[in-house]
């Protein structure tokens, strides 16, 4: 599995984790606003975090985000310096 | 808005620091309110507030403080809006609040609602999690938390019982049905280090946000007030050896048709006429009616606006803690030296007895505490040997009777002076008429 799919699923996972429903809610809010899914958050991390911001506010997304760095730097051994999704995503591209 | 009274009185200079509050109550009571409006005022003062709600969006928050007249767009605030989270992510979601309260270093934190969380993190971790981390915390950097908890409706217990435990101060939000509104009431059963006096305190919320019932206070030596005010009528104030007397209340009881709301007119129209701040309230006519009255007496309102102030209330509509604080309020915004209620009947058949008589008995303090000339009417009915006993006729400094006689198919209409308090009167049956000029005593 590349990267791209890790931290795509790695989101989902968030997601159920954070509340039943929540998935499929985030990525109706996605579709409408970007006409892209979940694989936005890898294509383009700072428009993922700018319309996911705009629905639940800056510390909600903050905690996806925690829950899905859980996730990702476990899958992908990033180091300790990668605090957000657009540092994982830069890394991986590294 | 403001919680001088809760500061003053209920809880003497406020929640301590370093202690962990909790504000307990069904939804409605005003939880998020009292909390918002102790962040307000801590701002205020130059301390730093971190507010986190699990309820309510930072817009949706915003918008609603502002309709109360709290701007928290300043540098000393911060706001986090979470959700509610499963089991899985509440230590994620701890983490991004412990990281805030870290980096922001709050002197008040505010938890809304603390619910939320201890549901996620289950009976087992919540003494724990506040007794452990979120009252260390608070204790260690000598800030004060404020944690709101949800009750639901008609539930006595809280949460998971232990809550109460470990906080040092616990205010519960209660409304009780009464009639056809709620009575909203504050009981404090716990406070480490504060003397709390009163098992209850009554609140209401208003446009201004929470507003506490305050019980009017005399002075220990209280003025003696010589001053009259013209009742409004010349022969009347012949008859009153002068009019009323500032800081008295008089009771104008009579049968239907007998111009007891004509002679509260005049009574603040004169007063507003000779520059004295005056209030109308009625219960039972709307405004256009009473400018009306007014109009056909030859009285013309534009020329008083700024001094007469006419307001009409519907009594269905306020609890008896809801009429006194906007009687109260009005008081406070006008500041009159007459004030005319029409009518203490209408109250009277939305409120029962006891709370009626608490209600008479504070707007009676008030009414001496301002030096206000208040007059209020009463509708009887029969044969005017005897005034019903009411607290209000006892508590009453003048009464005037008004009635009427039918004899030989004729109608006749009489005024006496029953009773006025500490000053002399005539003892004997006027006879008046109404006319287009008003009352006029013969």
């Amino acid at each position: 599995m590349g990267s791209k799919e890790i931290i795509v699923r790695a989101i989902k996972t968030a997601c159920k984790k954070a509340s039943p429903g929540f998935e499929q809610l985030l990525e109706i809010h996605l579709r409408n606003n970007t006409g892209r899914g979940f694989e936005l958050v890898y294509e383009d991390p700072k428009r993922f975090k700018e319309v996911v911001t705009k629905m639940l506010g800056e510390y909600s997304y903050r905690l996806l985000e925690l829950l899905a760095l859980q996730e990702i730097k476990k899958e992908l051994k990033l180091g300790e310096n990668v605090n957000t999704l657009e540092d994982a995503v830069s890394s991986t591209r590294e | 808005m403001t919680l001088k009274f809760f500061k003053e009185e209920i809880v003497p200079g406020g929640f301590p620091e370093g202690s962990l509050v909790l504000l307990v109550g069904e939804p409605g009571t005003g939880k998020t309110i009292f909390a918002a409006t102790y962040s307000y005022e801590e701002i205020n003062k130059g301390r730093k507030v971190l507010f986190v709600s699990l309820n309510e969006t930072s817009s949706d928050f915003h918008a609603n403080m502002e309709k109360l007249g709290m701007k928290f767009d300043n540098e000393n605030f911060r706001y986090i809006d979470l959700f509610t989270v499963s089991k899985d992510a509440i230590e994620a979601q701890l983490e991004v609040i412990y990281k805030e309260i870290e980096n922001f270093k709050p002197n008040l934190i505010v938890i809304d609602s603390i619910t939320a969380i201890t549901s996620a993190i289950g009976f087992e971790n919540v003494r724990a999690f506040l007794h452990g981390s979120i009252g260390r915390f608070v204790k260690a950097f000598g800030s004060t938390a404020i944690l709101i908890a949800e009750k639901p409706v008609g539930k006595e217990e809280l949460g998971f019982g232990v809550e109460e435990f470990v906080a040092d101060g616990v205010l519960v939000f209660r409304y009780i049905k009464y009639g056809e509104h709620y009575r909203r009431v504050l009981e404090i059963p716990k406070m480490r280090g504060k003397r709390i006096r009163k098992p209850q305190y009554e609140y209401t919320i208003t446009d201004r946000g929470i507003i506490f019932l305050e019980v009017p206070r005399l002075e220990r030596k209280e003025e003696l007030v010589f001053e009259k005010v013209s009742s409004g009528i010349k022969k009347l104030d012949e008859i009153l050896n002068g009019g009323f007397y500032k800081g008295s209340i008089t009771l104008i009881a009579g049968h239907t048709g007998t111009g007891k709301t004509t002679m509260g007119i005049f009574f603040t129209y004169k007063n507003a006429a000779e520059g004295k701040r005056a209030v109308l309230l009625t219960f039972e006519e709307s405004k256009s009616s009473i400018l009306r009255a007014m109009r056909n007496y030859g009285l013309n309102y534009e020329d008083v606006e700024d001094n007469l102030i006419v307001e009409s209330l519907i009594p269905e509509a306020h609890s008896p803690v809801e009429f006194f604080v906007k009687i109260s309020q009005i008081i406070e915004d006008v500041q009159p030296e007459v004030v005319f209620i029409d009518s203490f009947s209408a109250i009277q058949e939305h409120m029962d007895e006891e709370e009626l008589r608490k209600m008479i008995r504070y707007l009676q303090l008030t009414v001496k505490r301002k030096k206000i000339a208040l007059c209020t009417t009463l509708n009887l009915a029969g044969d005017m040997k005897s005034l019903p006993a009411t607290n209000l006729s006892t508590l009453a400094d003048n009464i005037i009777l008004l009635w009427t006689e039918i004899k030989e198919e004729a109608m006749s209409r009489r005024l006496l002076i029953l009773k006025t308090r500490a000053s002399n009167h005539s003892r004997k049956v006027y006879s008046y008429e109404i006319t287009d000029r008003g009352i006029e005593i013969r």
